[in-house]
């Protein structure tokens, strides 16, 4: 009777981009941001924008999914576009006159230039989501990070948190629909009433949710313990993920291009 | 009166990949002022049942009725159906345990003293004593307790019909004994079904019996004529109690044994009888 709760963003699919290994594909993102922050003019972000198309295409995952994270930052866009674009009365001369405001064409210039980047950044990392599982992900994270346990900081602890807190995602929506379900059969409604009703409603929700889920915890913590738990430090794996030649090609090839455009444009 | 469902049919995901059906064409009437003992094997369709009757979710063929009209949502009203799922105890949220009792009341807009005083009715038909629980945390609670403060939640409601899923798993002897005493003297004016694994518990005070497989009903009769013969349990993989086995191996191995019934003494002595021990 489960219907399958969508997870994170990870799109399971076979394609050359799935394939990467995760830390192939974070080195990239880094490269690729790098590029974005470094170009200067809209040449940079054109080779930007060609590299994502062709990432994008062999993803092969839909393209509305990868822009569908453009619809959360549209606010950050408009608002870009619009600072960067509107004057106050300004002495040069203007695209477009409303009253004392104006639009002129160095700063709507700007200002796509500036709302590209974001454009481009959000699709460069959702990309990463929509194409590496979030086991991958945290794991690859750890393995990053790991040189920054001769400094002390628990890498191990922090990827452990990590893939706990996504494996439990579903769990939790599992549970509040249990929850919200119940208290609807005691006559609660969760759609009428104004804002702050709506969200008194649902206390009766939360209470018992945030109970049983540090139960849950408690449990798990045991449950860990139990079984020898003692921290990330020189653990094994099971599935031990190697970056393989064509993991190291894509690193460097694509490093290499974004680092050279980055300087050049 | 009667809460009546009529070829119900319920499959999951519908329409998609992950499409399983849970119930197929079952009928079930509940009259009140009596226990229908639903049972089945874990996935045999008996909480989708629970859920179907009480309007939570809507069937995709079929019809439930409620004293004659249709029912296409939660009904939670006086007279309506409640309903109690497993473990209702994790679902406990207010400060207090009268506050939770009394959550389905204000729902149902009553004023705050009234729903205090139904909340009151509910513990005690619940066995719990207002006046020692009624200002306690819920979350303070045994987990007998607790299951029979979140039972007074939907007492509360006054429900024609009551519905529960696993009243009695993960309590104590004592616990199962206290949970039963409420269901019986539920039935007093309410119509009950229960979902149960623990045939043994809830055999002896059910008026009626539905097995049901693969969301089939294999069985559908008077729990008295089930006890006679019990058959259909077995058939059903679901294992019959003791007390019956036991007269079952004495009629197997020739011994005249009556009518079969569900009393250990009763039992022991009939056995004895037609042993020609006594």
């Amino acid at each position: 009777m489960h219907t399958p709760v969508p997870f994170g963003q990870y799109v399971p699919i076979d394609s050359p981009v799935h394939r990467l290994e995760s830390r192939a594909k974070m080195a990239l993102l880094f490269a690729f941001t790098v590029l974005l922050f470094a170009a200067q003019g809209f040449a940079g972000l054109a080779v930007a924008g060609v590299l994502v198309f062709f990432a994008v295409a062999a993803s092969r995952v839909p393209p509305g999914l990868v822009l569908r994270g453009i619809r959360a930052v549209s606010f950050i866009l408009v608002f870009t576009v619009l600072a960067h674009a509107v004057r106050f009365n300004p002495a040069t001369v203007a695209l477009l006159r409303i009253g004392p405001l104006a639009i002129d064409a160095d700063g709507l210039a700007t200002g796509l230039f500036f709302a590209m980047r974001i454009v481009l950044l959000v699709i460069g990392t959702s990309l990463l989501t929509l194409t590496t599982s979030p086991v991958a992900l945290t794991d690859g994270l750890e393995r990053i990070l790991s040189p920054l346990e001769l400094v002390r900081v628990p890498v191990g602890e922090l990827a452990m948190m990590l893939t706990v807190a996504l494996r439990f995602i579903p769990t939790t929506a599992e549970e509040a629909e249990k929850i919200i379900v119940a208290q609807a059969a005691r006559g609660a409604r969760f759609d009428s009433g104004g804002l702050l009703s709506r969200a008194r409603a649902y206390i009766p929700v939360l209470v018992p949710l945030f109970v049983n889920l540090f139960r849950r915890a408690d449990d798990l913590a045991v449950a860990m313990e139990s079984r020898c738990y003692r921290g990330g430090h020189g653990r094994t794996r099971l599935n031990e993920s190697v970056l393989v030649a064509t993991d190291w090609f894509v690193i460097v090839a694509g490093c290499s291009v974004m680092v050279v455009a980055a300087v050049l444009l | 009166m009667a809460l009546s469902l009529t070829g119900v049919s319920y499959t999951y995901g519908e329409g998609t990949s992950f499409a399983q059906p849970a119930l197929r064409a079952v009928d079930m009437t509940l009259d009140p002022g009596t226990l229908t003992l639903v049972v089945g094997a874990t996935g045999s369709g008996k909480s989708t049942l629970l859920r179907v009757a009480s309007g939570l979710i809507t069937p995709q063929a079929g019809s439930v009725e409620l004293d004659g009209k249709r029912v296409e949502h939660v009904v939670a009203g006086v007279g309506g159906v409640g309903i109690v799922f497993q473990s209702p105890e994790t679902q406990l949220f207010a400060e207090t345990v009268i506050a939770d009792v009394s959550f389905g009341p204000r729902n149902q807009g009553l004023a705050e003293e009234e729903a205090q005083h139904k909340a009151r009715e509910a513990m005690i038909l619940a066995g719990l004593d207002p006046d020692v629980f009624a200002a306690r945390s819920p979350f303070a609670l045994s987990g007998g307790e607790a299951r029979r403060a979140a039972l007074a939640g939907i007492l509360a409601l006054d429900p024609a019909y009551l519905l529960l899923d696993e009243p009695t798993a993960g309590l104590d002897f004592h616990g199962r004994g206290v949970v039963m005493n409420v269901l019986v003297k539920a039935r007093e004016s309410a119509g009950v079904a229960v979902v149960s694994h623990d045939i043994e518990s809830f055999l002896p005070v059910a008026d009626r019996v539905l097995i049901l497989a693969d969301g089939d009903v294999q069985y559908s009769g008077q729990a008295r004529e089930l006890i006679a013969d019990p058959e259909p349990l077995v058939r059903a993989g679901l294992g019959i109690p003791e007390v019956l086995s036991v007269q079952a191996a004495g009629r197997r191995a020739g011994l005249d044994i009556g009518e079969f019934t569900l009393d250990a003494l009763e039992a022991a002595r009939t056995v004895a009888k037609a042993g020609g021990w006594a």
